[in-house]
């Protein structure tokens, strides 16, 4: 049974963590850089982002997570559920660089190590 | 190329806290909205009874529109940033929630809690620090 909830949550974490590499393709392949001033952009810029299939299927790979998020919220324990979750910090590390080649300095991965324990912290208390 | 053009400016920083929020307010309404949550076991006809019944909250609805806005407003913090940065400097909730729970709502933050709180920010603070080094196109500091 937990190593049913904890399979779950680790494939809705992956697929979170993959909608949001497909998210950041969709945002450095569409230009959509130029400053926003009027509504025009505004419609430009949400129809740019529309118009990339790659957002689309990340759009389709989070609900997918969510389902998966909710199924591991109505199975287990929560105050195990929403610690274990922030493995996706890790994940989202892991994704970018390796798909987006962003450099992770050290700087970068012991921040992203304090905010999980904080939240593995608040989470478990 | 600059080198500071993926900085992690204030104003991408106070973009950042607004999708935190409005993430939030859309777990807020989805929460209050939702009618049935009978989807278990996992079945196409428990999908759909599902959808159908939830179909009916207006609630449900605001949610899915706070949702899509807020989809686009993480779309231009993506355009902005590396998602490495993007997305753990995306765990403000985790520090203002307690905050307005405790400074409007009176609620009690426990010593662990406020442990938690200042590894997060500590933890934001570092990653707002740390080098990029990016061959990407130019990014101007305007939203």
């Amino acid at each position: 049974m937990t190593l049913a909830i904890l399979f779950i949550l680790f494939f809705c974490e992956l697929f979170s963590a993959a909608s949001q590499i497909f998210f950041k393709k969709v945002a450095d392949q569409n230009g959509l850089h130029h400053p926003l001033i009027h509504i025009k952009d505004y419609v430009h810029f949400a129809a740019g982002t529309l118009k990339h299939p790659l957002a689309w299927a990340g759009l389709g790979i989070m609900i997918l997570s969510t389902i998966l998020w909710l199924m591991a919220l109505s199975m287990g324990d929560l105050s195990l559920i929403f610690p274990l979750g922030s493995i996706q910090y890790i994940l989202v590390l892991v994704g970018s660089k390796f798909f987006l080649s962003e450099k992770i300095d050290t700087l970068r991965l012991l921040g992203t190590v304090l905010i999980m324990s904080g939240i593995i912290v608040i989470t478990i208390s | 190329m600059s080198d500071h053009k993926k900085k992690l400016t204030l104003s991408v920083f106070l973009l950042i806290m607004s999708t935190d929020l409005m993430e939030s307010l859309t777990s807020f309404l989805m929460k209050k909205g939702v009618v049935s949550t009978e989807l278990l076991p996992l079945s196409l006809g428990h999908i759909a009874h599902f959808i159908v019944v939830n179909a009916g909250s207006l609630l449900i609805w605001l949610g899915i529109l706070t949702y899509l806005l807020n989809f686009f407003l993480w779309m231009r913090v993506l355009s902005k940033l590396d998602l490495s940065v993007a997305v753990p400097v995306g765990s403000t909730s985790y520090v203002i929630v307690p905050l307005v729970a405790h400074f409007f709502l009176h609620e009690i933050v426990t010593p662990v809690r406020w442990l938690g709180i200042f590894l997060i920010i500590l933890g934001i603070y570092f990653v707002s620090r740390s080098k990029t080094h990016d061959g990407g196109t130019e990014v101007p500091d305007t939203l």
